[in-house]
């Protein structure tokens, strides 16, 4: 689809959702759905996440999935989607549609299915659901752990064994055991030494070899799901991990834990996250983490207390920004982000929702110059969006 | 590491804090097609089917669920006493289901009465209907629900 018609997928979608919006009360094969957040955002001061101090209305995300039950046992999903950013530098690169995933299923009993294509990266509570505002919290899943495409891999290029065992202390074992490939999108602003200017650098680091593992254990007395998962692979190319690269880390292995808790009742919800991730042969290490929890004021109103922490240890300084031969690395806090959020349930499939983060450090889109020459900066903003789905 | 176990801390003492039951009058009856053997089902069978997770009867033909729409109070009712879940949750359940390719949820249907044909139709399905609703014309059955497997 041609760029400069993203209003066309908005119609696409409303379209879908009159035709289709009542197909649960059919049983067919083939299954239509969508969601669509729409949002209007503000920066206090410096821009973050595209959001600026002017504010704006470019920002959506908005999906289309057709689902074909071939049988009982084979089915075939495909899922595109329509993203917006307002002035995120990454808008530059942005298609308007883009393949979101695509799979084939086969269900070989209530508990086992195999799973080949482009397939969702089964990481975490929110990754596989982290584009669907209704039931996200926020307008996004917390950045430390889920980011935006930036060192994260939202899809996987490969296979996927799920598998339940009931679970002896309550509840169920449910693991996906996944392998392939998929990338890192990376993205700098630095100055242009010609013109001065802001220059956009991006780049797509490879993951070869990759694998995981996503473990989840419950719910315990119905309320409380605990997960585990693992991940790594040998990662090349894009701005940090080809060899002799502007910003150099070079191709090395990696390797992520992950530790989830995920407590729901009727009236009040919590979660924690954390991961570790460990670059093997830079050692560096980032540690992000996040605890959310939500409680409900009322059966349509639930308040949303966020607070989000990433943090980065043995960053490797390069020479020009070494102040001595010692300062060859740097632990650095890259980010700390709290947030205060009102979400209001028209329905199951109708939220309205506010949400305030007070951010501090590196996350601002101006980053020109990059993290050895800025310094961290207060970049607070207000979200509404409304989120749909059918 | 402080603010780590600060807000695991939080997490902790809140999770317990809210934890709770709840009870409710069941207000519904189970129904099958009368072909269909089977006389009782337990409530984890019965959440299981209409969470998707067992899809065949034991004489392998394939299970179909079918629900009432969600603001019916016997819709209620049966959320609360088969899946423990408000309404609410278990539509959430299900768009996760849907958004992470997984499944899709049971059809929903306006009315007891079209429950009732859908299940006159359909050898495989299973509803529920409010408990002051007659079967009489449908050739359908009341199912036994058991507490315990």
């Amino acid at each position: 689809m041609r760029k400069g018609y993203p209003h066309f997928s908005v119609l696409l979608y409303v379209l879908a959702f009159i035709v289709f919006s009542g197909t649960t009360r059919s049983q067919s094969s083939l299954s239509v759905h969508g969601f669509l957040t729409q949002a209007y955002a503000i920066s206090s001061r410096l821009p973050i996440f595209g959001i600026d101090s002017h504010g704006t209305f470019d920002y959506r995300i908005l999906a289309l999935q057709f689902r074909y039950d071939i049988n009982a046992n084979n089915v075939v999903v495909i899922q595109f989607n329509h993203r917006r950013i307002g002035k995120s530098p990454l808008m530059q690169v942005e298609s308007d549609v883009s393949l979101d995933w695509a799979f084939y299923e086969y269900i070989f009993n209530e508990n086992t299915s195999f799973q080949i294509g482009k397939l969702l990266l089964p990481f975490g509570i929110y990754n596989q659901i982290r584009d669907v505002g209704v039931l996200l919290p926020l307008y996004r899943a917390p950045f430390s752990v889920y980011g935006e495409e930036n060192y994260m891999g939202e899809t996987v290029d490969g296979a996927m064994i799920t598998h339940r065992f009931p679970f002896p202390l309550g509840g169920e074992l449910e693991i996906n055991l996944y392998g392939g490939r998929w990338g890192w999108t990376e993205w700098y602003v630095t100055d242009n030494p010609l013109t001065g200017e802001d220059l956009l650098l991006i780049g797509k680091a490879q993951i070869e070899r990759g694998g995981g593992i996503q473990t989840w254990i419950g719910p315990f007395r119905n309320v409380l799901k605990i997960g585990y998962g693992f991940h790594g692979g040998h990662v090349s190319g894009g701005l940090s991990f080809a060899e002799n690269a502007a910003f150099g880390l070079g191709e090395q292995n990696f390797s992520a834990h992950a530790f989830s808790f995920d407590y729901q009742t009727d009236r009040f919800f919590s979660r924690v996250e954390l991961i570790r991730y460990l670059l093997h042969k830079t050692r560096l290490v980032a540690f992000a983490h996040y605890a959310q929890v939500g409680v409900n004021l009322s059966p349509h109103i639930q308040g949303i207390f966020q607070a989000d922490f990433f943090r980065i240890y043995h960053l490797p300084v390069p020479p020009p920004e070494q102040d001595s031969p010692d300062d060859t690395e740097v632990n650095l806090d890259y980010y700390t982000d709290y947030a205060l959020g009102l979400k209001y349930s028209f329905t199951a499939n109708i939220i309205l929702k506010g949400e305030y983060h007070w951010n501090h450090g590196f996350l601002y889109d101006d980053g020109s110059g990059g993290l050895y020459e800025n310094d961290p900066a207060k970049s607070n903003y207000f979200i509404l969006s409304l989120a749909t789905s059918f | 590491m402080r603010r780590t176990l600060l807000t695991t801390l939080l997490f902790i003492l809140v999770m317990w804090n809210f934890a709770g039951s709840q009870t409710a009058s069941p207000g519904y009856k189970v129904i099958v097609n009368e072909e269909n053997p089977v006389s009782e089902i337990s409530v984890k069978e019965l959440s299981k089917i209409f969470l998707k997770r067992i899809r065949k009867w034991d004489n392998g033909e394939k299970i179909l669920p079918v629900d009432l729409e969600e603001s019916s109070p016997a819709r209620e009712s049966f959320s609360r006493e088969v899946h423990q879940k408000k309404v609410s949750a278990i539509k959430a359940y299900w768009q996760k289901q849907i958004f992470t390719g997984r499944g899709v949820p049971p059809p929903e249907k306006d009315s007891p009465r079209e429950v009732l044909q859908y299940i006159e139709e359909h050898e495989g399905a299973i509803g529920y209907i409010p408990e002051n609703v007659s079967i009489e014309n449908f050739k359908v059955k009341v199912i036994r629900v058991k507490a315990e497997d």
